[in-house]
């Protein structure tokens, strides 16, 4: 509760000024209705021809007596009048319009803005949290809490209502008041019963609908796969079997909220059956007309404010869900946020050598995140315009090492990472204009090739240099807008070489001093990539690769061979081949010509 | 314009069939309740008439009795009403939602180059769910509102001819008035709803990009492109806004005027003697009784509004048929189901076939070869080279633009997509791992497949040991967020995927492009099982990973170049596939 209320406290930052106008807007419309009661008290005590004179007969009189009273009657309903006017002004000219949307849309694109920061931040933690989740998290969750910020308001004014009204029902008839508050409080803890109930469904429906948009979205984003296997009726049926069992939690879900809604909204009626029970013996004298009318009023106020008030409960309750996982999203990087590897005052100084390596990694660990695989104290270093490869088996660990050396997973404390002799073991420090990197299997979004390779940039010079340079040009140049084409979501409409290639135009065009590159000649034909690697190679940066090609190894300054997540052997690529047996295997696999 | 969004509505009927016995519950329960709701403001009435005229005490505790009594019988009422009616809304949105998920699944590659995954979840899930809880309110609210509107207008009538000589006409204003203003926000929340959906996809994209943009420093970037997403949102949203609370306030101010209208009424009445305080407050109860199923229909309204554009954008995406690859491929009018294909490996036959994605530019020109049954075919050739088109046909993915393509003796542009796709597997560097379990990877959610199988086929793949390591063996949950797997093991999937049909022609796009050297040499002996036996097309850039193909085909920009049995080509120097082999040593 308390971690809720700081939560949703960090998420107004900004907006509080709007918060509290729409406050205090809300307890000033509920202030007209506290008037609103008093005026009907006093209206139908004119009808009904005052309290204490309702006896006998009072209908005749009432009718006498009403020559003079019928125009402080019609000023009485002018009042009604005039207060519902401004309500209606405040209420959707300024509140519902401007005040909400400002409030509600602050928060969700506050709580984005964060969402998508983090993930850039640290990829590694977020690329763990299932894809339905995410989205979910960044859609749905946001959504909520949006919602609720623009809703909480309404809360203060209900309370400041509660109070008042109970305040001038007391002082009409203190029994008759007693007797509806015990109602309410039934009322209350009944709904409060409920509502454990339905917080166990909810919690129920909210994991079965992630579990339908997780499977919807692999199914349609794995759509090729799945019309290869001829398996669209077996994903539409275990779609439906998964939404079968999200409606039947819905539905249970749906019914103790009914209950809770049902309860609670005939609380007035039950409260006025009350007010008719307790009164009808001394109608006559000591409760009034007026007060009836009252009476009935507030009490369908009080309904809607205790509605109001059980319903925050609910939404107070889907809220902090909503941010639970929100800041579980959020809070995955901060628990592992503290920058690896830097132990303050523990910190060996760098061996000084006359010229430090561009790039130097000494006892590096880092496992993949839960498991225990990855590397155990790796070191290698990268002099400026050489090639430094690496190579190792399946499973080595070779691309655990380059994500770690770039900080896109958390190495353990101990390791260094140093950049020219500077340390660089922090996220977002190896990147362009230092760093580029080329992963395994890139990614592309929908969009253009010149914003996918530019990401934000604008130089189409420098975009038109690199699609040459990563051989992409004839590839583009058949493409039928070019630059401009939309790669498909994801890049659906590329071949696995081409989306390699692009990303490799992707790191050059921002012309790091080291590029990384993971394994990029695997989809690409023996003379694509024969003419690539010569361009990558020549010597204008360095470059560190995941590579198995016998050209690469032989052209490689430094190879480092990893075998089970240590370094086996660093050295030139006889060097290696003379220490490490496992190296000569991998070798004699790689140059074996085909076997007829 | 103003009666569209209903007529879009309409169309949700037809998922109610079925579903009689709730609907007839519902017809039953909902009047009850509407009834007990009017009675109340009349009991009010008696009891005030009765107290002020001096009636026993008796007579009054009566009254508030029953009074009471209708409460709770309305409390109880309305509470069966709403399951009722949220359960129907399910299982009928549910139907909706596997008739979406249906459709979806069966459009070809341009739909989904539209409609990006987190726009079609949005839509499928998100609107469907929308619409879920539109449905229970249409269901009931609305239906019960409109009862109750008519009924209060009655039962006034009832009380005093001149209220309700006053209230009919204003009702009936009144609803005119809100009629007009339907659907006058749908454009506006379209705006809003485009651009969420818009906001979705964008997010889910670059967060599963996420570490490409990080190593490539595209952060900022991605980030200014974020907030002029949320810029738009914002301005349509505070537009939708704007024009949406037109209708709720037209319905509060109507409807505080018809309680200023009761009160001026019954004040000018009383005063003439012609009506008594009791029914005064009757009239009273019975305005703010009518605000309440007017406020109701509003909030229902605005949901509504937003449901009929869920609904018209659910409408939009089941008419998108367009866009079919040609030929049978997904959906387009069924072609008629000639013989089965003979059982056992199939012959296959391209015959002078030329292609193209685009008009002007050919991808495949006059293509013709021949594999007997059993037979395996390699295609090598340069990237752009037409070499995956070959197999793209084959499975049926496009229609030649001349030639043919013969399997098993038949045209496969005469055949039922679905009926060739069970006699053939595809096996390309993509593989996809579902979250989901094993045995629901590898059967894809066919539950129908017995277990003997599953497991043999993995053992075909060579997948035992490894499944003897799982936790829960073909329970384990595999993908994203669950167990690991390296690329290795992925591809061994597929290949278990492949082993478990049985397919008479196994079609192989780079299978093994996304492996290293080491990990291509542990599949070769599953991928020579599979190739076992079979007819097979294997497209491969790495020339020397053809070791188990007997012919060879090589292509260059779209022509065979060379043709021939792998075996002489490979030790004829001058040949075109020898020069291949040693600039794949080299590289």
């Amino acid at each position: 509760m308390g971690a809720t209320l700081s939560r949703l406290r960090a998420v107004l930052r900004g907006s509080s000024g709007a918060y509290w106008t729409l406050t205090g807007l809300w307890v000033l419309l509920r202030a007209g209705t506290l008037a609103v009661g008093l005026l009907f008290q006093r209206l139908f005590d004119g009808i009904g021809g005052g309290t204490a004179a309702g006896g006998a007969g009072a209908e005749g009189g009432a009718g006498t007596g009403a020559g003079a009273g019928t125009g402080g009657l019609i000023a009485l309903i002018a009042w009604v009048a005039a207060i519902e006017g401004a309500r209606l002004v405040l209420q959707f000219g300024v509140m519902l319009s401007r005040l909400e949307p400002r409030l509600q849309y602050g928060a969700t694109a506050g709580l984005r803005r964060s969402l998508l920061g983090t993930a850039l931040r640290r990829p590694d933690v977020t690329a763990r949290v299932p894809p339905g989740e995410a989205l979910r998290a960044v859609g749905e969750d946001v959504e909520e809490v949006g919602f609720f910020l623009a809703w909480a308001p309404t809360n203060l004014a209900h309370w400041l209502f509660v109070t008042a009204s109970v305040g001038i029902m007391l002082t009409v008839d203190v029994l008759v008041t007693v007797a509806l508050l015990g109602l309410l409080l039934a009322v209350t803890l009944v709904t409060a019963l409920v509502h454990g109930r339905f917080l166990v469904h909810r919690r129920a429906t909210r994991t079965a609908s992630a579990h339908v948009a997780g499977a919807l979205g692999e199914a349609v984003g794995a759509v090729k796969a799945v019309q290869a296997a001829a398996a669209e009726d077996h994903v539409t049926a275990h779609i439906g079997r998964l939404d079968e069992a999200r409606g039947r939690a819905a539905v249970r879900e749906a019914l103790f909220a009914g209950v809770q809604r049902n309860v609670i909204g005939n609380a007035a009626p039950l409260g006025v059956g009350l007010v008719l029970l307790l009164t009808a013996g001394r109608a006559r004298d000591s409760f009034g007309v007026g007060d009836l009318a009252l009476f009935t009023f507030y009490l369908q106020i009080l309904a809607e404010a205790l509605a109001s008030i059980g319903i925050l409960s609910i939404r107070l309750q889907r809220v902090s869900v909503a941010l639970e996982r929100v800041t579980a999203f959020r809070g995955a990087a901060a628990d592992t946020a503290a920058p690896p590897g830097k132990p303050a005052g523990h910190r060996t100084p760098p061996p000084r050598r006359d010229v430090p390596r561009l790039l130097e990694v000494r006892h590096l660990t880092a496992h993949h995140p839960g498991t225990r695989r990855g590397v155990e104290d790796a070191g290698l270093s990268v002099a400026d315009g050489t090639l430094t490869v690496v190579t190792g088996g399946v499973g080595a660990g070779k691309t655990t090492l380059l994500r770690a050396v770039l900080g896109l997973l958390p190495a353990r404390a101990g390791g260094e990472v140093l950049w020219n002799g500077e340390p660089a073991d922090r996220a977002g420090f190896l990147v362009p204009p230092r760093c580029g990197y080329v992963p395994q299997a890139p990614r592309l979004f929908s969009g253009s090739v010149r914003e996918n390779v530019l990401l934000g940039r604008d130089d189409d010079r420098a975009l038109a240099a690199a699609l040459r340079t990563a051989v992409l040009e004839p590839d583009v140049a058949a493409m039928r807008d070019g630059v401009d084409t939309v790669v498909g979501p994801r890049g659906l409409r590329l071949s696995g070489g081409q989306i390699q290639r692009l990303a490799i135009a992707r790191m050059l065009v921002r012309r790091p001093r080291l590029m990384v590159v993971d394994d990029i000649s695997s989809a690409l034909d023996p003379e694509t990539e024969r003419i690539l690697w010569g361009r990558l190679l020549d010597g204008s940066s360095a470059v560190l690769a995941v590579s198995h090609r016998p050209a690469v190894l032989r052209a490689a300054a430094q190879v480092v061979v990893v075998t089970d997540g240590r370094v086996e052997a660093t050295g030139t690529l006889d060097e290696v081949l003379a220490a490490s047996a496992g190296m000569r295997g991998l070798w004699a696999t790689a140059t074996a010509s085909p076997r007829d | 314009m103003a009666d569209s969004p209903w007529r879009r509505l309409r169309g949700l009927g037809r998922h109610l069939s079925g579903e009689r016995g709730p609907l007839a519950l519902l017809a039953l329960v909902v009047p009850l309740g509407v009834g007990l709701q009017l009675v109340a403001p009349e009991m009010l009435r008696r009891f005030v008439d009765g107290a002020l005229s001096g009636s026993p005490d008796g007579l009054l505790l009566t009254v508030a009795a029953w009074y009471c009594a209708a409460a709770l019988g309305q409390t109880a009422l309305s509470t069966g009403g709403d399951h009722l009616a949220a359960r129907l809304a399910w299982r009928t949105t549910n139907r909706l939602r596997a008739e979406l998920v249906d459709h979806c699944l069966r459009r070809p590659a341009p739909f989904y180059q539209r409609h990006p995954p987190g726009e079609l979840v949005d839509r499928v899930d998100g609107d469907v769910t929308r619409l879920a809880g539109v449905m229970s309110s249409l269901l009931l609210e609305v239906a019960a509102q409109a009862l109750l509107v008519v009924g209060i207008l009655v039962a006034l009538f009832r009380l005093d001819q001149v209220l309700a000589l006053v209230f009919a006409p204003f009702t009936v204003c009144t609803l005119l008035l809100l009629r007009r203003l339907v659907g006058r926000a749908v454009p506006f929340v379209t705006a809003r709803q485009t651009s969420v959906a818009d906001l979705l996809g964008f997010l889910e994209e670059r967060l599963a990009c996420a570490e490409d943009l990080t190593a490539n420093g595209a952060a900022p970037a991605t980030m200014r492109a974020l907030e002029d997403r949320l810029g738009t949102l914002y301005e349509r949203a505070r537009r939708a806004a704007r024009v949406s609370v037109r209708w709720p306030a037209t319905v509060q101010g109507l409807s505080a005027a018809s309680v200023v209208l009761a009160l001026v009424v019954s004040v000018w009445l009383h005063a003439r003697g012609q009506l008594t305080t009791g029914t005064a407050f009757a009239a009273l109860s019975y305005a703010m009784l009518l605000r309440r199923p007017l406020l109701a229909l509003t909030a229902r309204f605005q949901e509504l509004e937003s449901a009929v554009v869920s609904v018209g954008r659910l409408a939009e995406l089941l008419r998108e048929h367009d866009g079919h690859p040609p030929g049978p491929a997904a959906g387009g009018p069924r072609p008629a189901a000639g013989p089965p294909l003979p059982a056992g490996p199939l012959d296959v036959r391209f015959d002078a076939v030329c292609f193209h994605y685009e008009p002007g530019e050919p991808v495949l020109t006059d293509v013709s070869f021949r594999l007997r049954p059993g037979e395996r075919l390699g295609v090598v050739g340069r990237t752009g080279s037409g070499k995956s088109t070959v197999v793209r046909l084959l499975f049926g993915l496009h229609r030649p633009a001349a030639g043919s393509v013969v399997l098993g003796g038949r045209e496969i542009r005469t055949m039922d997509v679905r009926a060739l796709r069970a006699k053939v597997a595809l096996i390309t560097q993509e593989v996809h791992v579902f979250h989901a379990t094993l045995r629901d990877n590898l059967a894809f959610f066919d539950r129908s497949v017995d277990d003997r199988r599953l497991l043999d086929a993995l053992e075909q793949a060579g997948l035992t040991g490894w499944l003897r390591d799982l936790p829960d063996g073909l329970d384990t949950v595999l993908g994203a967020g669950a167990r690991g797997m390296s690329a290795g093991e992925e591809q061994l999937v597929a290949l278990a995927r492949a082993f478990l049909r049985d397919p008479a022609l196994v079609l192989m796009d780079e299978p093994t492009a996304r492996l290293d050297p080491h990990t291509e040499e542990l599949l070769v002996p599953a991928m020579e099982r599979l190739l076992h036996g079979r007819t097979a097309v294997v497209v491969q850039h790495r020339p020397h990973a053809l070791r188990h193909v007997d012919r060879i085909l090589v292509l260059d920009r779209g022509r065979v170049v060379e043709h021939g049995e792998r075996t002489a080509l490979a030790a004829d120097p001058a040949s075109r596939f020898h020069g291949l082999l040693h600039t794949g040593r080299a590289a």
